[in-house]
């Protein structure tokens, strides 16, 4: 990429533009350097990186933390190091999600663009001698064909693109960022935010696993898992009438889809409701191999039933009896639905910011900043190669 | 330190059976929902709790006081805890201090040494 003025302002232009919320992701877009400057910076002691690392995204995302205090969080002293499980689940100790990037560095550039410091695992060492090292990626500079990162006791480490990727890609590609459940980051995409949010759910956190699937059906309404795990933390919260309604419009988008109908299953049993179950025992086929067993026990527990215990759910929510057969609220508009299920991330806006309220509007700008840094980044591989 | 072992093991064991309300609730977990086809996700639950015991043996003997192993694998899930039992031993642990001075001349060393070897 020929870095003239014009096209470096042009890249600070469509950064600072892109930019949700002013002045909690600020981008530096001064001469050729895109840096989310406000990103905090702690030198790591020893072989502590992983603590200083996980600090420095937790922080920058609001959460109050030392590295010393994720020290005896994370670190595992015979290892000389810090495990990934372990960042994951203390990132989850905080309040914040940590989604795991899909190993593109287009995601790399999605985070950075939508102002998210992108916590990284490198080899520096080889293959087959390994060096482990976790760094956080904040920005980049176009005109040296380099990569900014909080890393080790350089709080602004400059590393050529081609050996950024290179060492990251010898470490399995593993990347992640921390971000409060309402809010999927710019790469995410259905499966991977369930994922990320799903051991909330597990570890007995409903409430903020209820927040990061609420914010997964803005984002992706037209996604049947989606919406079962909505239903899935109503039930846990015991609100029925809820859970029918996102099972409701998980088999509205996905009939038979078979998680869902087992848990709206036992939703009607929780009810002390078997009758209702009658309309989803038809004639599917049979359930995935995997599955079978977990079938059968509801149809068991549904057989075992009377219905003398049968309640109408509470009026609360307005469903009532029934709400999963009505047809008129399964087929409620969705919202936006048009752009819901784009996996396309070569905008750097992962396609469907518009899904999220007070969100950023930016698909035209992304385009150029992904079209300039694709460039850039091309002629540099090859140059490389 | 034998002794000392098996009364935090037999404590996570407890508390383990007792934490895992939730997958025991009759609905079909988010998280074996987009785990299936795994290993981890189809255990049940004696395997479950003995891959918590094993990743918290092993967190022990790696170091980590007996007082933050039980807090750290309760901040995990029992299908987390099944991964990491298979592949903590082999996971990379990040940690190298970036500081680039011997390590940076080794490596420059090996990487020319790299180039010249006739085998490569």
């Amino acid at each position: 990429m020929t870095c003239n003025p014009a096209s470096v302002v042009l890249i600070g232009v469509l950064l600072s533009g892109c930019v949700s919320s002013p002045g909690q992701h600020e981008l530096r877009g001064a001469a050729s350097v895109a840096e989310i400057s406000e990103v905090p910076f702690f030198a790591q002691d020893d072989y502590q990186c992983g603590p200083a690392a996980l600090a420095t995204v937790l922080v920058h995302g609001g959460v109050s933390v030392t590295p010393d205090q994720l020290v005896s969080q994370i670190y595992v002293p015979g290892r000389r190091g810090s495990l990934q499980a372990e960042l994951l689940a203390t990132t989850r100790s905080h309040a914040r999600v940590p989604y795991r990037l899909d190993g593109s560095w287009r995601s790399l550039l999605a985070e950075l663009h939508d102002g998210r410091p992108v916590l990284l695992l490198q080899n520096l060492g080889f293959d087959r001698w390994p060096i482990w090292h976790y760094a956080v990626l904040v920005g980049f500079d176009a005109e040296q064909r380099t990569f900014l990162l909080r890393s080790g006791t350089e709080s602004r480490h400059e590393v050529s693109v081609s050996r950024l990727l290179a060492s990251w890609e010898r470490a399995g590609s593993w990347a992640m960022v921390a971000v409060p459940a309402s809010e999927p980051p710019a790469s995410a995409e259905a499966l991977g935010w369930l994922q990320a949010v799903a051991p909330f759910e597990s570890t007995g956190r409903v409430a903020t696993a209820a927040e990061g699937y609420t914010a997964g059906v803005k984002r992706w309404p037209k996604d049947p898992l989606v919406w079962t795990a909505l239903g899935n933390v109503s039930y846990l919260q015991q609100d029925f009438a809820a859970a029918e309604r996102a099972y409701g419009q998980a088999l509205s988008l996905s009939p038979g889809h078979w998680p869902a109908r087992n848990n709206l299953l036992q939703t009607f049993m929780a009810r002390g409701c078997p009758g209702l179950a009658m309309p989803f025992l038809g004639h599917d086929g049979e359930p995935p191999a995997d599955f079978s067993a977990t079938w059968n026990r509801t149809l068991e527990g549904l057989a075992a039933m009377d219905e003398s215990q049968c309640q109408a759910v509470q009026a609360s929510s307005s469903a009532g009896r029934g709400a999963v057969v009505d047809r008129n609220l399964v087929k409620r508009p969705l919202k936006s639905a048009t752009h819901g299920d784009q996996k396309e991330t070569t905008d750097g806006c992962g396609g469907a910011e518009n899904e999220v309220p007070g969100r950023r509007v930016c698909e035209a700008t992304g385009k150029g900043f992904d079209h300039l840094f694709t460039h850039a980044l091309r002629r540099l591989i090859a140059q490389e190669e | 330190m034998p002794r000392k072992n098996i009364s935090v093991l037999a404590v996570l064991v407890a508390v383990m059976m007792i934490s895992a309300l939730p997958a025991q609730a009759g609905i079909v977990g988010t998280e074996q929902m987009v785990t299936q086809h795994t290993r981890a996700a189809s255990l049940d639950r004696i395997e479950q709790v003995l891959a918590g015991v094993e990743v918290a043996a092993q967190l022990e003997a790696w170091g980590v006081g007996p007082e933050q192993v039980a807090g750290r694998v309760a901040t995990m899930s029992d299908i987390e805890l099944a991964q990491l039992a298979d592949t903590m031993e082999t996971d990379p642990a990040g940690g190298v201090l970036a500081v680039i001075g011997v390590v940076f001349v080794v490596l420059i060393i090996l990487e020319l040494t790299g180039v010249l070897n006739l085998f490569r």
